[in-house]
């Protein structure tokens, strides 16, 4: 019999108030198209000698990692496993820009070695001193999801007893305007860095548990209609108002035999490529913490007020024909 | 030689990202090394790129580096006897 996987902690820097759950009671709204992160405190957490080497998405992944260890009472994770998009955008940014300026010549080591997808995930090691699986998959939409898979097969498997999975990107302006023109879809762009601890185990207090992750990249809205079962009664759903991110989701909800309650949260913590992360923290936070914020609920499908809340399904559309459904229950 | 040290103090401060310092907290005698500011050796990668940058020097001899980074004062002494620019 396979292991479950227990959800330990999830723990975010967003555009709402960092390393807390204050958008629960009081989201903060943001006017335009894009917003930045709003930073975290890294007094105490990073020390300055080392700060002064990290660009934001770096020390957003160490608040994040080190806020859900800390949360979740284990030190030591077997894996870490991260999902980004665009790796270290500002880093790579100031590097490109000095190649073109400078040339070859004059390149700052510390931003080229800080430039890549995995220096997220080995920063994280680096800094726990971690020597265990390390992996970072950069699958566009799908980079959390992917690494989630990992982590999940792993645990259930029993190959590891525990795992700091997360999701990180960051949003420069001059990324956000590209954004706005090679992704239409979008609707509210902004930056995620989202942590969360696995474990075999379940910890003190509620015990949430990924029950099911699933990928495919040739699911017609039919097929993903088929696999989301009447357990499935509420969705957490990757929409965000535009007609052309929305009208897939529209197709797969109205192949659905019973009405189902969706929620909704890009426009609340915004999108990016690490965006259905903070699905995964909207999920197992609403779970654990028993809540159903109104502005959450994009379509009331008669899931009760007050009613006890048993699990949620997560629903990202990545383009095309790829899906992910994720799983989340209350045990 | 004052003028370039204070130069070089804002410009270290600058290039390592030394947030929380000013100018005048950087002794130019100090070691920058192991003591003093307790840089390392990426640091010292960063000043060598600085270097070549702000005054045309390329360090040719990977030797020197420990006397010439020695201090802010051993880096101003070497940079006024040879820059480019």
């Amino acid at each position: 019999m396979a292991n479950r996987c227990y959800i330990r902690s999830v723990a975010q820097v967003s555009c709402q108030q960092p390393l807390c759950d204050d958008w629960l009671s009081a989201p903060l709204s943001h006017d335009g198209s894009y917003a930045g992160a709003v930073e975290p405190q890294t007094r105490g957490v990073i020390s300055p000698g080392d700060a002064r080497r990290m660009g934001k998405i770096l020390k957003r992944t160490v608040c994040t990692a080190y806020s859900a260890l800390t949360s979740s009472g284990i030190e030591m994770p077997d894996a870490i496993v991260t999902g980004t998009g665009m790796g270290c955008m500002e880093n790579s940014e100031k590097f490109l820009t000095d190649l073109v300026l400078n040339g070859e010549h004059c390149l700052k080591p510390t931003l080229f070695m800080q430039s890549t997808h995995n220096t997220i995930s080995s920063l994280v090691a680096i800094t726990l001193k971690c020597h265990g699986y390390n992996n970072t998959y950069s699958h566009g939409a799908l980079s959390f999801d992917s690494a989630l898979l990992d982590a999940w097969l792993q645990l259930r498997s029993g190959g590891i007893a525990s795992a700091l999975v997360g999701a990180h990107d960051e949003v420069t302006p001059s990324l956000a305007r590209i954004l706005e023109h090679t992704h239409p879809e979008y609707a509210f762009i902004s930056e995620t860095s989202m942590a969360a601890v696995l474990s075999a185990e379940a910890g003190e207090g509620p015990a949430v548990v990924v029950e099911d992750v699933r990928m495919a990249n040739n699911w017609t809205a039919e097929d993903v209609a088929a696999y989301l079962g009447d357990e499935d009664r509420v969705i957490i759903a990757g929409t965000n108002g535009n007609a052309l991110n929305d009208e897939p989701y529209a197709r797969v909800l109205d192949a659905l035999d019973a009405p189902r309650t969706v929620l909704r949260y890009k426009h609340v913590f915004g999108e990016n490529f690490s965006a259905p992360a903070m699905a995964f923290y909207v999920g197992a936070t609403l779970l654990t913490r028993q809540a159903m914020p109104a502005f959450l609920v994009e379509k009331d499908g008669g899931h009760g007020a007050g009613a006890p809340l048993e699990s949620v399904t997560l629903l990202n559309h990545a383009g095309l024909a790829a899906w992910s459904v994720v799983r989340l229950r209350r045990l | 030689m004052e003028e370039l040290i204070e130069q070089l103090k804002a410009q270290i401060i600058e290039v390592l990202n030394l947030e929380d310092m000013t100018p005048a907290d950087i002794d130019a005698n100090a070691p920058l090394f192991g003591e003093g500011l307790g840089l390392d050796s990426i640091d010292v990668l960063e000043l060598i790129v600085m270097l070549e940058k702000e005054y045309g020097i390329r360090l040719s001899n990977p030797a020197e580096g420990k006397a010439i980074f020695a201090s802010v004062a051993t880096i101003a002494d070497y940079v006024s006897k040879n820059r480019k620019k």
